[in-house]
C-alpha cells in the first residue's frame, strides 16, 4: 500500500572546503563524465554553493583542456565567470567587487576564445556594464543579439539598458522594439518598450499599432490602458490610446456582458474623469451596455477626418466602427439578430455625415442570407441617400478606398434588389452594373496610384464583385462583356497567386451549355485553365474546352 | 553548514530519485462537418485532412503551451477540438470553425471562443479539394494563434481546467518541503517552462485530525524554481501564495497546516490546475544574467 511517510532526509553538507571535498584529480575524463561534472557545477551555483563550484569547475576545465574537448572546456569557463559574477553580489566593499568582476570577465573571454556564445557574450556585456565599460558592453551586447538563438528578445532587452545607462534614449527604445518582435511572448519586452518609449511619444504609440495589428491585441491594449491610467501624453496621444483600446476590442473575442465586469470596463471608468478621454472611455462601456442610439456617441462620431486616411492605424471613428461591426457579428454569431441588427446601424450611424458603407453592407449580407429580400430593399431605400452623398464626399477627396467601399456595398445591395428583374440601365447610377463597374475601377485606380508610390497594399475585390457584374453584363445582353471581364479578373487573380479565385470566376465560361466561345476568347479561356493549379481545374471541372459541333 | 530539509514523501519517492511525472496529455482533433464538403471529399481524403490539421493544431498549441503534452494521435486526459462547419447563407454556406473542449470525458462550454471564417459565403470554397482547403485552414488557425487574446481565452476557459497530476498517485500530487516552507510539483521544471508569474491552483479534500467531517481547501501556488538537489531534483518547486481552508481565511504565504492537511492521514483527494500560465520564453537565465550556455 502507498503511503506518505515523514522523512527527514540530510543533504551533503551544503559549502564545506570545496577543494579538499573533490577526488583526486583523474586522467582525461571521457565527454559523459565532463558532462555530468558540468551539470554538478550548474547545480552548485544555483544552490549558491560558489566556492564548491568554482573548485569543480576548475578541476573540470583543467580535464576538458587535457582531453582536448573544446566545447566543453568553454563551458567550465562560463560557468567560472558566472560563478565570480554571482561572488561579486552582495560584496559592499567596491575594490573587492570590481576585482571578482573583472575576473570573472576574464573566465567570459577566456571560454570566448574557445567558442562564441551568444550567452556569454551578454555575461560579459553585464559584467562590463557593471564596471565602468559601457562601450565594452554595448559592443559584447550587440554581438549576442546578432548570434541570437532562442534567447534574442533577453539579449535585446540587456542591450537596451546598457544604451539606456549610456544616456542614448532612442538607441535603447529601438533595442526594446526590436525585443518585442523577436519574441511577442516576452511580457518584459514590451515592458521596456513602454518604459523606454515615454520620450518618443509618437513613435511609442506607433510601435503599439504595429505590434495590435501584429496580434498583439491584449498586450498593446494592457500598455494603452496603463498609459492612458498614468496620465500620460498629450491630449492628442491619449485620443489615440483610446482609439487602440477600441481597435483591440474590436479583434477580441468576450461576450458583452462580461466584459462589463471585467478589468478593462473598470480601467475605463476609472477615465470617466479624463478630460481628453473620459467621455470616450465611458461611451465604450455605454456599447457594451444597451446604448445603442448613434447621438450618444457622438464623441467618437466626429473624432477623425474624411478627407485622409489616419498617419498610422486608423482614426477613432473607424475603431469604433470596427468595434461596433464586430460586437454586431458576436450578436449574429449569438443568434441575437435584433442586437446584431442594432450594433451595425450604431456603426453605420456613429457619424451623422458619413454613413459605414461597410456596416450597411454587412447588414444587407445578413438579411440577404436570411432571404429577407424586402429588409434589403428597405435597407436600400433608407440608406442609399447617404451612400451616395458619401461616395461623393470620397471622391471629392479622392479617397479611393471609401470610395470602392462604397461602390461595392451599393453594387452588391442593387444586385440583391435586381435579382429576378429586368436590368436597370448601366448608365444609372442606381444599378448595380454601375456600382460594380465603378468599385472595380476604384480598386484598379487605387493599386495603380499604390504601385507608383511604392507602397505594398492594394485593393484585391473579391470574386462575387465580378460574378455578379458579369452576370449584369450578361443579363443585359452583352455575354461578350461579361467573358471578357471574367478573363481579365481571372488573369489578375493569377498574378496575385489566388488560383482559387481565379477559377471561381472562370468557372461560367467553362460550362459548355451556355453556348459557343469566341475563338480568342476561348483561346484566352484555356490560356488561363492551363496556368490554374491542377487541382483547381478538377475541382471547378475547368478543362480545354471542347466546343459543340 | 548543515541544511536539513523535511520531506513529506510517498515510499517510493524516498527508496528511489523521484523521476519527473510524464505531463498530463491533451489530445486534439479536427472534424470537417459543412455539408458540401463531407459531400465532395472522399471519406479517405476526409481522414487523412482531419489528421492533418489535428497535427496542425497540435503543433501550434505545443508553441504556447510547454505545459501539457500535446498529441493528436492518442487519446489524452482532456481534449481540444476544432469543426469546421458550414452556415446557411441562402443557397451557400459560410464555413467557420468552431472549438469545442472536453475534459475527463466532460463537455466544457466554450461560448466566448472566437468561430474563424474560413470562407464567406460568396467566396470559391474548395469543397473536393484538400490540399488547397489544407492550405486555407492552416492560414487560419495560424492566424488564430497570432492571436494573444486567443491564447489568453484557451487558457483561460480550457486549459485551467486540465488537472496537471491527476495521472499521479494521489499521495504524490504534491510534496511538502517543512523547512522551505515550498511546495513541490512531481512535475518536471524544465517541461513546465512556466514564469514565476504563473498561478497554480490547487483544490484538495481533507480531513483534519479530530474533525468529523472532510473539508474542501484550495492553496495557489507560483512557480519558483527547480528543486536544486536530492530525490526531488529537477522537479517543481512553487512558493504558497495563498491557502485556504475553511473556518480559516485565506491566509498569507505559508501555514504550518498545509503539512497536515496533505499528510496521507488527512489527504481525501487533490488536483493541481495551472490557473494562469505565463510561458518562460527566455529559459536558463535570471536577471539579466544567462544560468546555463547554449
Amino acid at each position: 500500500m502507498r503511503a506518505f511517510i515523514a522523512a527527514v532526509l540530510t543533504l551533503a553538507p551544503a559549502a564545506a572546503p570545496a577543494l579538499q571535498a573533490l577526488p583526486p584529480g583523474p586522467a582525461p575524463a571521457p565527454p559523459t563524465a565532463l558532462q555530468s561534472q558540468l551539470e554538478e557545477v550548474e547545480e552548485a551555483i544555483q544552490r549558491g554553493e560558489l566556492e564548491r563550484a568554482q573548485a569543480l569547475a576548475l578541476r573540470g576545465q583543467s580535464t576538458a583542456h587535457e582531453a582536448g574537448a573544446t566545447d566543453l572546456e568553454s563551458q567550465f569557463f562560463f560557468y567560472l565567470g558566472l560563478e565570480r559574477q554571482r561572488s561579486a553580489t552582495g560584496i559592499t566593499d567596491e575594490p573587492t567587487r570590481q576585482r571578482i568582476l573583472k575576473k570573472g570577465a576574464d573566465y567570459y573571454r577566456r571560454s570566448l576564445a574557445l567558442k562564441p556564445r551568444a550567452s556569454v557574450l551578454n555575461n560579459l556585456g553585464q559584467i562590463e556594464a557593471e564596471t565602468g565599460q559601457p562601450a565594452e558592453a554595448v559592443a559584447h551586447l550587440t554581438q549576442a543579439v546578432e548570434m541570437g538563438g532562442e534567447r534574442r528578445s533577453f539579449y535585446e532587452r540587456n542591450l537596451a539598458a546598457a544604451l539606456e545607462k549610456r544616456g542614448d534614449a532612442p538607441a535603447a527604445f529601438q533595442r526594446c522594439r526590436e525585443a518585442v518582435r523577436a519574441q511577442p511572448e516576452d511580457r518584459e519586452a514590451l515592458r521596456c518598450v513602454v518604459r523606454a518609449g515615454r520620450g518618443q511619444p509618437e513613435d511609442l504609440v506607433a510601435f503599439l499599432w504595429e505590434r495590435a495589428g501584429a496580434g498583439g491585441v491584449a498586450a498593446t491594449q494592457d500598455a494603452a490602458l496603463q498609459l492612458l491610467a498614468e496620465r500620460w501624453g498629450s491630449d492628442a496621444v491619449r485620443v489615440e490610446l483610446l482609439t487602440l483600446v477600441a481597435f483591440t476590442l474590436s479583434r477580441q473575442s468576450y461576450a458583452a456582458g462580461e466584459w462589463l465586469e471585467g478589468e478593462v470596463a473598470l480601467d475605463l471608468r476609472k477615465l470617466s474623469a479624463d478630460p481628453a478621454v473620459g467621455e470616450g472611455a465611458t461611451c465604450l462601456r455605454w456599447l457594451h451596455g444597451s446604448v445603442r442610439d448613434p447621438a450618444r456617441y457622438a464623441w467618437w462620431g466626429r473624432r477623425g477626418e474624411r478627407s485622409h486616411d489616419a498617419p498610422r492605424g486608423m482614426w477613432p471613428r473607424e475603431a469604433f466602427r470596427a468595434l461596433a461591426r464586430a460586437l454586431g457579428r458576436r450578436a449574429a454569431a449569438a443568434g441575437d439578430e435584433g442586437g446584431a441588427e442594432a450594433y451595425l446601424l450604431l456603426a453605420a450611424h456613429v457619424d451623422r455625415e458619413e454613413t459605414d458603407p461597410r456596416a450597411v453592407l454587412e447588414l444587407a449580407d445578413l438579411y440577404i442570407a436570411q432571404g429577407r429580400k424586402a429588409e434589403v430593399q428597405r435597407l436600400l431605400e433608407q440608406e442609399a441617400p447617404a451612400l451616395f452623398y458619401g461616395k461623393g464626399a470620397a471622391y471629392r477627396t479622392s479617397q479611393l478606398r471609401r470610395v470602392y467601399d462604397f461602390h461595392r456595398a451599393l453594387g452588391v445591395i442593387y444586385a440583391s434588389v435586381e435579382e429576378g428583374r429586368p436590368p436597370a440601365s448601366p448608365q444609372q447610377p442606381a444599378s448595380a452594373t454601375f456600382q460594380l463597374e465603378h468599385a472595380l475601377r476604384a480598386a484598379e485606380t487605387y493599386n495603380e496610384r499604390a504601385q507608383r508610390e511604392g507602397r505594398p497594399d492594394r485593393i484585391v475585390a473579391e470574386p462575387r464583385l465580378v460574378n455578379l457584374l458579369a452576370g449584369s453584363y450578361a443579363k443585359a445582353g452583352s455575354p461578350a462583356r461579361a467573358d471578357d471581364l471574367r478573363l481579365r479578373s481571372a488573369e489578375e487573380y493569377l498574378e496575385l497567386g489566388d488560383g482559387d479565385a481565379a477559377a471561381v470566376v472562370l468557372r461560367p465560361l467553362g460550362d459548355a451549355s451556355r453556348g459557343t466561345l469566341a475563338p480568342a476568347t476561348r483561346k484566352r479561356y484555356e490560356l488561363l485553365v492551363a496556368r490554374l493549379p491542377a487541382t483547381e481545374k478538377e475541382k471547378r471541372n475547368l478543362v480545354p474546352r471542347v466546343e459543340r459541333p | 553548514m548543515r541544511r536539513r530539509v523535511l520531506l513529506i514523501l510517498a515510499v517510493c519517492a524516498v527508496a528511489r530519485p523521484a523521476a519527473a511525472a510524464d505531463l498530463p496529455k491533451v489530445s486534439t482533433a479536427f472534424r470537417v462537418q459543412a455539408a458540401d464538403f463531407v459531400a465532395n471529399l472522399s471519406p479517405a481524403t476526409r481522414a487523412e485532412l482531419e489528421t492533418a490539421m489535428a497535427a496542425e493544431l497540435a503543433a501550434r498549441v505545443r508553441q504556447h503551451f510547454a505545459f501539457v503534452d500535446w498529441t493528436a494521435s492518442t487519446p489524452g486526459a482532456a481534449e481540444l477540438r476544432l469543426t469546421m462547419v458550414g452556415e446557411p447563407r441562402g443557397l451557400a454556406a459560410r464555413i467557420l470553425l468552431e472549438f469545442g473542449a472536453t475534459v475527463g470525458g466532460q463537455p466544457l462550454s466554450l461560448a466566448a471562443f472566437p468561430r474563424p471564417l474560413v470562407y464567406e459565403h460568396w467566396d470559391s470554397q474548395p469543397t473536393n479539394d484538400a490540399p488547397a482547403l489544407q492550405a486555407r485552414l492552416t492560414e487560419v488557425v495560424r492566424a488564430l494563434f497570432d492571436l494573444d487574446d486567443f491564447r489568453l481565452r484557451l487558457q483561460k476557459e480550457f486549459l485551467r481546467a486540465v488537472p496537471l497530476t491527476e495521472h499521479v498517485p494521489l499521495e504524490e500530487r504534491l510534496m511538502v518541503l517543512t523547512a522551505d516552507r515550498r511546495l513541490v510539483l512531481p512535475l518536471s521544471w524544465d517541461a513546465l517552462r512556466a514564469r514565476s508569474e504563473s498561478v497554480l491552483l490547487v483544490r484538495f479534500l481533507a480531513l483534519p485530525p479530530s474533525a468529523a467531517e472532510e473539508k474542501d481547501g484550495e492553496i495557489l501556488l507560483r512557480p519558483e524554481a527547480p528543486v536544486r538537489s536530492g530525490s526531488l531534483r529537477g522537479l517543481s518547486r512553487c512558493a504558497v501564495d495563498r491557502f485556504t481552508f475553511p473556518p480559516l481565511d485565506p491566509v498569507g504565504s505559508w501555514d504550518d497546516r498545509v503539512a497536515q492537511l496533505l499528510s496521507p492521514a488527512a489527504l481525501r483527494g487533490l488536483r493541481v490546475f495551472m490557473d494562469e500560465y505565463v510561458r518562460d520564453v527566455n529559459p536558463a537565465t535570471d536577471g539579466t544574467v544567462v544560468t546555463r550556455p547554449e
